[in-house]
């Protein structure tokens, strides 16, 4: 097993920690969000008083006061079933539909909701992998290989003389030495923002429901027919 | 569905669920209670409103497309 006491420190897991902006982190998005919603209201407030309402100046005795806003008005038609008694007694009753234009504030009748960020995640995760492995292997190896051989004659008369000889010698060595360090950081910030709908605001709610208390049929002069 | 709820302006008892929407296409809403219907009166009247709820339409849509960082 590899001595790893004299290998490169393990990085200090606490000081990975130290002097992360944690404020900035999470604080940021939350900053980012509470920046969106006033963008949003203030668009819809914009929106509000654009659309569903009309810039008049009140002028009284020469002096113009302060602007006045009045509801924008849309037309409706009302059509309610109006029972008619017979002409005489025993004629059935007759069901008449009368129509009848009212106006009512274009407030009234808009889909408003409030829009908002209502929702924010703030995911930290932090992942910090250290790690320290030394390899070390040393592969030695040595072959010796020696052979000899002697062959010798010896004859007379005739002489006859044979001498064989042979050596043969092999060497080999060889040495292998490896050293790994690995070390790895990462991190993840992720931060889920989720905008919805939510209640109206009281006071746009109260204005709204004094409005449609408020409804009441307005009988529009008969439209002259062409000749 | 975006539906809106309003007081009957006939028998002030009864409630009225609009879609706006199909009041553009000539819808009638009535009454739950005396059975009175509610449409838009003329053309000027479902201009007016086509754009207010276009409007409002983009403005929602901004809303959810806009990046927050
Ligand atoms: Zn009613």
């Amino acid at each position: 097993m590899a001595d790893t006491s004299n290998g490169p420190a393990l990085v200090s897991m606490a000081q990975q920690f130290t002097g992360l902006p944690m404020g900035s982190l999470i604080g940021g998005p939350l900053m980012a969000a509470a920046k969106a919603n006033q963008q949003m209201a203030l668009t819809q407030v914009d929106f509000l008083m654009k659309t569903c309402f009309t810039q008049a100046s009140n002028t009284s005795g020469g002096k113009t006061d302060a602007k006045v806003y009045q509801p924008t008005m849309i037309e409706m038609q009302l059509t309610r079933g109006v029972i008619t008694p017979g002409a005489k007694a025993g004629d059935p009753a007759v069901i008449q539909n009368i129509n009848s234009t009212i106006k009512l504030p274009l407030l009234t009748i808009l889909p408003l909701n409030s829009l908002a960020v209502d929702n924010v995640n703030v995911n930290f995760v932090m992942q910090v992998n250290s790690s320290y492995s030394e390899d070390h292997s040393d592969t030695s190896s040595e072959s010796t290989h020696a052979e000899g051989s002697f062959d010798a004659k010896i004859g007379g008369f005739l002489w006859s003389v044979e001498v064989k000889g042979s050596v043969s010698h092999d060497s080999s060595s060889s040495t292998t030495n490896s050293t790994h360090y690995q070390k790895s950081n990462s991190a993840t910030y992720t931060v889920d923002v989720h905008a919805g709908q939510l209640p109206l605001p009281p006071g746009v709610g109260v204005i709204i429901q004094a409005y449609t208390n408020n409804i009441t049929p307005i009988e529009m002069p008969a439209q002259e027919k062409a000749a | 569905m975006n539906t809106v709820t309003i007081q009957c302006p006939h028998c002030h008892q009864g409630s009225i669920a609009l879609e706006p929407r199909l009041l553009l296409q000539g819808a009638i809403f009535t009454c739950s209670l005396c059975g009175s219907g509610l449409s838009v009166a003329n053309e000027t009247s479902t201009q007016l409103l086509e754009q207010s709820l276009d409007k409002l339409e983009q403005i929602k849509q901004h809303a959810h497309a806009k990046p927050l960082m």
